[in-house]
């Protein structure tokens, strides 16, 4: 029973880690601008990130290291610094596009001008992660995530047309902005194949106490996770097309 | 690498990107009407929702302000194309102008919360965002 409830929460968490700001604009964007064309970008990084994350999660199980703690004992820290770097990067911008979402969302709220929001909001992000313990920032947070089932719903009721959905299932290249197609593709594969994400999931793991009976919580738990992620993700992209574009409503700004 | 090889790779790397981001005055005009269309049509649904009661006022007053500001900034662009750039400038400005004009009228219905007005505004914002979609798609 503590298993299933585990692979139910541990679900409900990788829903919350995986639709974070980068993949709702992406999908947003792709589908005002090219319908469902670039759906198959939204399987094929789903696939791609249950992969990479049951691989992170079975070597926490295994090893009782992070993705991260294990690179640095293996090759030592003057190999790890740059990826290391590289991710503290990637992380930087994605809370900062984070940190942005909820200063948008306050705005649109209150009416109080964004900008006036980012330091009451990262000093909150400050203190959660100060005085919050891995459990809630896990769990909690994550768990507000849940909120963006709104989109599946928002999907089902706007009743997609079903056969082109599943025609953007394959890759294909458009008439016209192709450029575009292809930045678009790349920026979905890359806001889904987030390096916080497999941290944060490995650290779970390690702080859960995983051990070796735990690879089969963790196959089902990332397979199940990511794809319930993905099927919101295609909910955001369905919801787009169907309502955003055919108004020509692009998504080129935080404000919309 | 040669320390001139890797300064001529530079150099051409800075002027490939500097070429990139030095767009047309034709292409920006281009730009700036799928923005403005799309802004409009932003607009157009904004007001729709609130007429329709689904859409409260403090998203309104923020959408409609981001909106003005937006719409202010594509105007001057296309004044700044000039005419002599493009025959659609001139269209093109009225059809700004004119969103802009029920933007503000669509501020005054959320003042007063006056639900038939915004719908009214709706169905003129749905025209402007037409117009000017037909506009950038005959520079296409």
């Amino acid at each position: 029973v503590k298993k299933v409830l585990q692979i139910a929460l541990g679900i409900v968490t990788s829903v919350g880690g995986f639709l974070e700001v980068g993949s709702i604009s992406t999908a947003a964007q792709a589908g005002a601008v090219f319908r469902f064309r670039l759906l198959w970008a939204v399987a094929l990084s789903s696939i791609l990130i249950m992969f990479l994350l049951e691989m992170s999660g079975r070597l926490a199980a295994v090893s009782r290291h992070t993705l991260a703690g294990a690179v640095r004992e293996r090759f030592g820290i003057h190999f790890q610094v740059v990826p290391l770097a590289a991710e503290v990067l990637v992380d930087m911008l994605v809370l900062g596009a984070e940190i942005g979402g909820v200063c948008i969302a306050l705005q649109l709220l209150t009416g109080v001008g964004y900008r006036w929001w980012a330091l009451p909001v990262a000093l909150a992000v400050w203190l959660l992660l100060w005085k919050g313990s891995f459990g809630v920032i896990e769990n909690g947070v994550a768990l507000l995530g849940l909120v963006t089932v709104c989109f599946v719903v928002g999907a089902w009721r706007v009743r997609p047309p079903l056969r082109e959905a599943a025609a953007g299932l394959l890759p294909g290249l458009p008439a016209d902005r192709s450029a575009q197609y292809g930045f678009l593709a790349v920026s979905i594969v890359g806001a889904t194949l987030s390096p916080y994400l497999l941290n944060f999931y490995a650290s779970g793991a390690v702080e859960d106490k995983w051990n070796r009976t735990y690879l089969g919580v963790n196959r089902v738990t990332a397979v199940l996770g990511m794809a319930f992620g993905g099927v919101i993700s295609a909910g955001v992209l369905a919801l787009s097309a169907v309502i955003l574009n055919p108004r020509g409503v692009q998504v080129d700004d935080y404000g919309r | 690498m040669h320390p001139s090889a890797a300064v001529r790779t530079l150099v051409l790397a800075a002027g490939m990107v500097l070429a990139a981001a030095c767009a047309s005055p034709r292409q920006r005009l281009q730009e700036s009407l799928d923005s403005a269309a799309s802004w409009a049509a932003t607009a157009e649904m904004a007001a729709a929702g609130y007429a329709g009661n689904s859409a409260p006022r403090p998203i309104l007053r923020t959408l409609v302000r981001t909106t003005r500001e937006a719409l202010a900034r594509e105007q001057e662009t296309t004044a700044a194309a000039g005419e002599a750039t493009d025959r659609r400038v001139g269209a093109a400005a009225q059809a700004i102008a004119s969103a802009l004009a029920d933007v503000d009228d669509l501020a005054a219905a959320v003042e007063g919360r006056d639900r038939g007005r915004a719908a009214a505004v709706a169905e003129r914002l749905r025209a402007r965002a037409d117009a000017l979609r037909a506009l950038a798609q005959a520079g296409r």
